[in-house]
This record gives C-alpha cells, structure tokens and sequence, in this order.
C-alpha cells in the first residue's frame, strides 16, 4: 500500500505515517482472526487519526480533479475503514465475551496489564450492567424463588482458545510446548523466522500478544 | 407435558435467523406461570419428601424442567438481544415504528440503553487530539470506490452534501455522490446502489 | 451559441462540478445519456439524472433540482424551445444542449453565453443575426423638422417593414419543417474520441443511437450514411486490436429483420416493418403470399415456424442469401443491410435494430410505469454481464411488434384508413386490445409508418390513439417518409391548434405528436384539413 509521497516534505513524517499503518494493519488483522481479546492499541489508533487529519487538509488543498486527490481520498477512506473495523470487532468480542472479560479486565487492571481501553472497559460494564437489567426485569423477577439468580459464571460465553489459526512467524522462537490433550505425548516446537504455520491458539497466545508472530 | 412451549419459543427464535418477529409476549407468559405451577407441586412434595423418598425422583424431574425452562427462557431473549444489537447498526438509533412494534416495552428500554452505551463510546474516541467522536455505524462496508451511481427509490426531499451543494431527492432520479455521503441513506433503503 | 471544440468547451468546463442532466425518452438520448455516464464516472463528475417526457416536465425537473446547479445538460430536448424564456433561470447557469430535434430555436442559438449548442448541423439553414434582430433603439430617433423629417420617417418605415416581412419569410422557411439532425448519440461518441475513452460500451451505445434513426425513418439515407461513416471507423479502429475481447462491436451483413434471432422466421417476416407491409397481410391473399415466400426461399413451413435457435443449422445459415434472391421476385425492398452487431462471448450477437426495438418496448411498455422503463433501458445497453434488461426489453419488443401489426391490418381490413382532403388518417379506437401497446409516440409512429408502407398511396398519415383520461395522441408523418422526412406537421397542427380552439397540449419535444381531448379531435382535423387544403 503506497502512502503519502509528495505532501509530506519531512522524511521523519513519511516513515512514521507509514509505519503506523502497517502497525495498525497487524493489528487489525491479528485482532479480527484472533478468538479472545487482545491488549489494545489505541497509541496506534490516534496516532493514525491524527495523520488523517494531516492528510485532509493536505488533499483539500489541491484542486478537486487532481488524480492525485482522488486517490488520497481512497486511501482514507480505506484506512477510516480498518480503524472502524478494528474497533468494531473489539466490540463485538467485548458485548460476546462481556462476563468473563470484564472479570479478567479487573484482575488485569490491578495488575497494570490492561487489554481494554478506558472507554471500552466502561463500555462493558455498563453492557453487562444493561443486560443482567433487562433479563431481571422480564424474566427472571417473574420466575419462581430459588430460580431468581442471575449466574453469572452459567451464563459466561468463553472464547475458545483451543481454534485452530494459521500465523507467521516474525521472529525464531524456540520452545513452544503443544499440549496433547487427548494423551500424554506433550510436543515441543520451533517456530523459524518467515515461516508459516497452522497451530492451536492456546500456546501462541502469549507469542501473538507481544508481536513475536503474527496471524494470518 | 412440560417443557413443550419452551421448545416452541426456541423454535420461533430459530426459524428466522436474521429476521425479529414480534416479542412473544403470551408464550412467555405461559412458560412462567407452568414454572410456577411446577414450583408450587415441588415445593409440596419436597416438604413430604422426607418422608416418602420415593418422590424424589419427581421433585428431580420438575427441578430439570424448571431449569431448563429457565434457561430456554434467557436464551430466547439473549438470542433477541443480538438481532435487536445489529438494528441499531443498521438504522441508527431511531426505529422505524414497525420495527418498534416488534420489541417489548423491557427490550426497547434496554435497545435505548444500549444505544446511549455505544453513543457513549463513540464519542469518547479520539477525545485526545481533538476529534468529537467517530461514528463506527458510518464505515460498516470496505469502500470500493470514490463515487457510486444511486437510484433513489423514495421522495425524500433536499438533501444536503458535504461541500453544500443541494440535492433533490425525488423518486426514479439517478445520482453520482460521494460513496461516503450515501451509506446512510442507503442503509434506509431511500436510495439504491446501482451496479 | 454554438461552441467550437466539444472537449474543451464542453467536457473540461464541466470537470469538477456537479452537473443536472435532462434527458428524453427516446432511444437516441438513452444512448447517448449511457455514453456521458459513462465519462463523468471515470472523470468522478457528480451528476444528478432525470429523465423528461416533455416541456412541462423539462420545466418541473429543472425547478426541482436546480439549487447549487451550474451546469445543466439537455440531451434531445429543449434545443427546439426558447430555454431561457421557459426556464427563467439564475444569470449563472450554463446549458449545454444536444438536441437532434431541429430546428433548433433562435434564441438559443443567438443567445449569449446562457445556452450553449453542443454540435452545429451543417444542413440547418440558420438565418443571420442581423435579419432576425433588429436594434430597437435605432427607431428612437429625434424629431427632425419640416419635410425633410417626415421623408425620413415614411422611408425609415418602409425599410423597417420591408425587413420584418422579410423576417417573416425567413422564419416561416427556418420552422416550416421539423427534422432531426446528427443522433446524439453520434455527437457524444466523437467527444468520447477525443477523450480517449472508447471502449465497446461506448461503441456500442453509439450503434444503438444511430441505428435507431434509421429503423425510425426520421433520416434522409444518405445522410445516414454521413453519421455513421466515423462509428464504422471507430469500430474497424478496435477491432484491430487484440482480438481477445470480451465485447466487440463488428460491422457485419445483416438481415433487415428486426429481432429474428429471438423470434421464428416466419414471425420475423410477418413483423418486419419494412417487409411486412408489402405482403399485405390485410388481404386475403397475404398468407398465401408469406407461404409462398417462404417456399421459394426453400425454407419448410414448419422449420420456418420454430424459433430461430432451434431451426436447422443451414437453414439459418442460408437465411440470408435465400432472402436476397427471392425478394425482387415479391417486389420486396432488398432485405440486408450493413448492420452493427454486438459480440458477446457467451451469447449469441445482438444486432443494434433489436436494441432499439428493445429499448423503445421498455420506454413505452403496457405496464412498466415510463421512469422504470427508463432505468430498464439504461441497463440493457450494458456491454458486459448477463443482460436480463435486454431480454426483457426484447421480449416487450415482440409484443408491441405485434400489437402494432394487428392493428394496421384490422385498419386496414376495416377500411379503418380514412381519407381527409390533403391527407389520411386512422383512429385507434378505444378499448381495443392494441391500445394499450400503441400509447406512447414512438410505437403509435410505427404503426403510422405501417399502414403507410401497406397502404401504397404516399400520402401524410395521421395516426391518433386514446390515452387516459380521455385525451388522445395524434402524430402526422410526411409522405415518402424514408426518402424525405421532414415533417412539417409540427407547424401546422400549431396553427390549427390557434384556429380550431381545441385545447391541444403542444407539450411534446417531437412537435409532430400532439396530445389534445377525443371529443375535440373532430373539430381539430377539420381545422387542419381546412389549413393544409
């Protein structure tokens, strides 16, 4: 994907714009194939907005049949697009996964390792918050006695770490353990740099969060 | 035999996968008041059990039952929870009023509830440098191109485009916009993309 | 104004800018209307399209959509009518009209930068400015005395009257007849040329336009052969490219048969406006004639009445020379042409006639409301893509074909074909089936052309079918229509329109198709008869 070339006159911008791109991209990708949550990378997500203002200024500035603003315009709208994708498929895992992410977000949070944002984490407790609401009122008040709990842990949907997902490898990572869940024969694997593989996602998990591979 | 109506309300919920039908209001009713029933005759045999262990076994099955009511219940309105979710992504956050017929009175208080959590969050994005919020409901497709060729297929009247030119939107008028200025209108279904 | 270089005039002023487009329903505008699309969409020129049926509704769509417009383009209407006058638009509204629709008005051709002609026909005798306009002012002279200054005055008069006769003369010559110049569509293809965006899209849209104005006879032949000289060469120019293509327009020998691709032979035959009408298929005799045509063709009465894709393989291959021997032998006007075909790779060719007939079926259907009709139309011009538009277009196309040849031979059987003094006439009577398929101008004209054709005499027809509401169409066609169509019916149904007091709609773009009250139409072709006696 061909980036910002003529407008941008300091070298420094240039690769920054497009780095983050390509950062963003992974991001995005990793995001959408990955089955949990992933820590999220919002330094990454206003760092692209601010480029986009950047750039609309930049492209009102030439005139409105210039080739060149036509093709700008594209590609900000394909990038407005992987952003809004992004947060939307965060979205969509949080209001899916809302009990147990919002559990796990508390121990991380205490911890410093947050994966939601701070509006996201909002976001899902108020979701929750909403939805536990609404099946009191229409159901589960009008039920009888004992039936009357809202169990959280029955009612948890848990992402299923154990899906299959084809990554690439960025960097040569010795000793990932594949547990064999059927036996016992627990299998040792080296990931070379460059290369491709399907594997469960449980023992990448760690590998795709810090970007040592990435998802395809 | 109960059970029975539960499965009904689960069948409904599945018959039409990506369309809401109307809030099934009686069924519901009838599924908790069977509940309570069962609830009443346990609550009997259980303070008698004690002494005739013979009635467990019943006061286990009508338990299940009631579990199992419970359970197809929220199911059922789990299952409606996601179709009215994706309503919101597609016509905003005012319903047409025969969709709003179909919600019950709880599940448009928690649509709206739902709809200022998401207005909430959208307008909190990009709040640091300066942004008043994207709207995520605007990019829902990959854009393919610039400009597209509409139809429009409904009076709606002036409509008014970024740069302020004014359009006419008259029924069987054909248009060449701004692929960004038309997702809205398209998803209302005023206007229709021609390939 | 007439502008001088299409692309630079034309095309670069409206670069960047949102444009109105107006165009009418008829094959010609459709086609060139696909063409301008076609361009503003590689150039991302927005665009707002309305199609228009007449003058009222050129001046309804243009006061609907008219805010924040700059530039507004008339394809094949409003070239005939003083747009400014009947527009009342702002100071800084630019038109550009591509009408064929000739004469075009005076107005609009002196006018001053407000409405600009796109294409300048060479046969339009346009008078000189000086012999229309006078300066009013001149006459405001002041008073002299004595003799000297009623001398002036006398001679001052008599020159100012002497040239308004003469601009009587001049203007009554310039609109006596109305014609059609260039298609449209032919304009719009040299302006894709020197754009460089011809493809077969455009080449085909091109064909389709031009072709419709030969199957409609509103062109003299050699002129036809004017406007089609660069389209042919455009096409040879692509096809000697590679050869690989999904679409490609050729210029091939082809039957005069207007959809006989999607008919049987013999339907084909009995529905040929140009070859039908001669069999007189009114008379008793008349099927004894297309038997016998067909026997001497050596084409079996059976494999005749199958459809086309299932008749026997040399059998169609042999069509068309069968055809050309035996046609002076039934004094039938030669049956091929040179015709331009669209060649598709998964489908069979579709010649432009078909097209037009396709197209003029979905305009002017029985059911489809006009403005769908319209959105169908622009469709089935796609070049590429399976054409479901196009079939059905076809399909309607028969119908009406039909429709329309029962209803000359039922006139014509019945006597229906009447004689008014200086020219025919026939009523369509309402309430028959045909009505319904003969509502609209251009299949009602094909059905005058017709009876025309079957007739034998040259005199002009009159054709006049019920519409709604109580009113009715009445359209006029010339004598000898395929040699000389000028038409001059436009004018005088105009001035019988004044003198009988019908209340007649002169609404039309086409000034030869009037709409006015059945129950006045007796008085009005009285007036008329009286006019033209």
């Amino acid at each position: 994907m061909d980036t910002e070339d003529i407008e941008l006159s300091e070298e420094e911008e240039e690769i920054t714009a497009e780095t983050v791109l390509k950062t963003l991209q992974i991001a995005w990708q990793n995001e959408r194939l990955a089955p949990e949550i992933l820590p999220h990378r919002n330094d990454m997500v206003e760092c692209m907005l601010g480029q986009i203002q950047h750039m609309e200024r930049n492209i009102n500035k030439l005139p409105k049949t210039d080739l060149r603003a036509s093709i700008h315009q594209m590609e900000l709208n394909r990038i407005k697009y992987i952003i809004c994708n992004y947060l939307k498929t965060r979205l969509d895992k949080i209001e899916k996964y809302c009990i147990s992410i919002v559990n796990d977000e508390k121990q991380r949070i205490e911890s410093g390792s947050n994966y939601l944002t701070v509006s996201e984490f909002r976001y899902a407790q108020e979701y929750l918050l909403n939805m536990e609401n609404h099946l009191k009122s229409t159901v589960l008040n009008h039920v009888p006695g004992n039936m009357q709990s809202f169990e959280m842990n029955k009612m948890a949907i848990y992402p299923n770490l154990q899906s299959h997902i084809f990554l690439k490898a960025n960097d040569t990572i010795n000793g990932i353990i594949l547990e064999d869940l059927l036996g016992d024969h627990d299998e040792e694997i080296d990931l070379e740099e460059g290369s491709q593989h399907i594997l469960q996602y449980k023992p990448v998990a760690e590998l795709v969060k810090n970007g040592k591979v990435q998802l395809v | 035999m109960f059970g029975e109506k539960v499965i009904e309300l689960i069948k409904e919920a599945e018959r039409n996968r990506g369309t809401l039908d109307q809030f099934n209001d009686e069924t519901i009713r009838q599924i908790i008041e069977e509940m309570h029933v069962l609830f009443k005759l346990n609550m009997n045999d259980a303070n008698s059990t004690t002494e005739n262990k013979s009635l467990w076994t019943t006061v286990q099955v009508r338990h299940s039952a009631l579990e199992r009511n419970k359970r197809c219940l929220l199911a059922y309105l789990y299952n409606r929870m996601n179709k009215i979710k994706t309503l919101r992504w597609e016509f905003g956050s005012v319903l047409p009023p025969d969709v709003r017929e179909l919600l019950s009175d709880g599940e448009y208080d928690w649509f709206s509830k739902y709809s200022t959590n998401l207005a909430t969050y959208m307008r909190s994005l990009g709040e640091d440098i300066g942004y008043h919020g994207i709207d995520l409901t605007e990019n829902l497709r990959p854009p393919k191109s610039l400009y597209i060729e509409v139809l429009c297929v409904s009076d709606h009247g002036k409509f008014e485009l970024e740069d302020g030119d004014v359009i006419m939107l008259k029924k069987n008028t054909r248009h060449f916009l701004p692929a960004s200025e038309c997702q809205t209108l398209i998803r209302k279904g005023i206007l229709q993309q021609i390939v | 104004m007439f502008i001088e270089d299409i692309r630079n005039d034309f095309y670069n002023v409206v670069l960047g800018n949102r444009v109105l487009l107006l165009v009418h329903y008829d094959v010609d505008a459709i086609c060139a209307c696909k063409i301008l699309q076609d361009l503003f969409k590689c150039d991302n020129i927005s665009y707002t399209l309305v199609p228009v049926g007449g003058i009222s509704e050129l001046k309804s769509a243009y006061d609907e959509n008219n805010e924040e417009i700059k530039y507004v383009v008339l394809v094949n209407c409003g070239g005939t009518i003083d747009l400014v006058d009947i527009l009342q638009p702002e100071e800084d509204v630019v038109f550009f009209v591509l009408d064929s629709h000739k004469p075009t008005d005076i107005c609009n051709v002196y006018s001053d930068g407000q409405v600009r002609l796109i294409y300048k026909d060479d046969e339009e005798n346009i008078p000189n400015f000086d012999d229309i306009f006078r300066d009013e002012e001149e006459e405001e002279e002041e008073e002299q005395e004595g003799r000297e200054a009623l001398e002036a005055v006398i001679e001052r008069r008599r020159t100012r009257k002497a040239w308004e006769e003469r601009r009587h003369t001049l203007m009554f010559n310039y609109t006596q007849f109305s014609y059609y110049g260039k298609p449209s569509s032919c304009v719009v293809l040299e302006l894709a040329v020197r754009v460089s965006r011809v493809d077969a899209g455009v080449l085909w849209g091109a064909a389709v336009g031009g072709s419709a104005q030969a199957a409609l006879a509103v062109r003299p032949p050699a002129r036809r052969l004017l406007d089609m000289e660069p389209l042919q060469r455009h096409v040879a120019a692509a096809s000697r490219g590679d050869d690989q293509r999904y679409a490609q327009v050729v210029v091939d020998k082809d039957l005069n048969l207007p959809l006989y691709r999607w008919w049987s032979v013999e339907s084909a035959l009995r529905h040929a406006p140009l070859i039908a009408p001669l069999l007189k298929l009114h008379t008793a005799s008349g099927n004894a004639r297309v038997r016998q045509l067909l026997a001497d063709m050596g084409f079996p009465l059976q494999q005749a009445r199958q459809a086309y894709r299932s008749m026997d393989v040399e059998l169609r291959r042999s069509l068309l020379s069968s055809l050309e021997g035996v046609a002076p032998r039934h004094q039938l006007p030669p049956p091929a042409h040179t015709a331009l075909l669209l060649r598709r790779a998964h489908a069979p060719p579709v010649p432009a006639l078909d097209a037009v007939y396709a197209i003029m079926a979905l305009i002017e259907h029985e059911s489809i409301p006009r403005e769908e009709g319209f959105q169908l139309a622009l469709a089935s011009l796609q070049v590429c893509g399976e054409n479901d538009s196009l079939k059905q277009g076809i399909a309607a196309a028969k119908k009406s074909l039909e429709a329309v040849a029962r209803m000359s031979q039922s006139t014509l059987a019945s006597r229906g074909l009447m004689l008014a003094g200086p020219f025919n006439y026939f009523i369509v009577q309402e309430g028959a089936t045909e009505s319904l398929s003969l509502r609209g101008p251009l299949w009602l004209g094909e059905a005058a052309r017709w009876a025309a054709r079957a007739g034998g005499s040259r005199r002009p027809l009159l054709a006049s079918s019920p519409l709604s509401d109580g009113r009715c169409l009445l359209l006029g066609i010339p004598p000898r229509f395929d040699q000389e169509p000028r038409n001059l019916f436009g004018a005088a149904f105009e001035q019988a329109a004044a003198k009988s007091g019908a209340s007649v709609s002169l609404d039309y773009v086409d000034t030869s198709v009037v709409s006015l009250p059945i129950a006045q139409r007796a008085q009005f072709l009285d007036a008329l008869t009286a006019l033209l006696a």
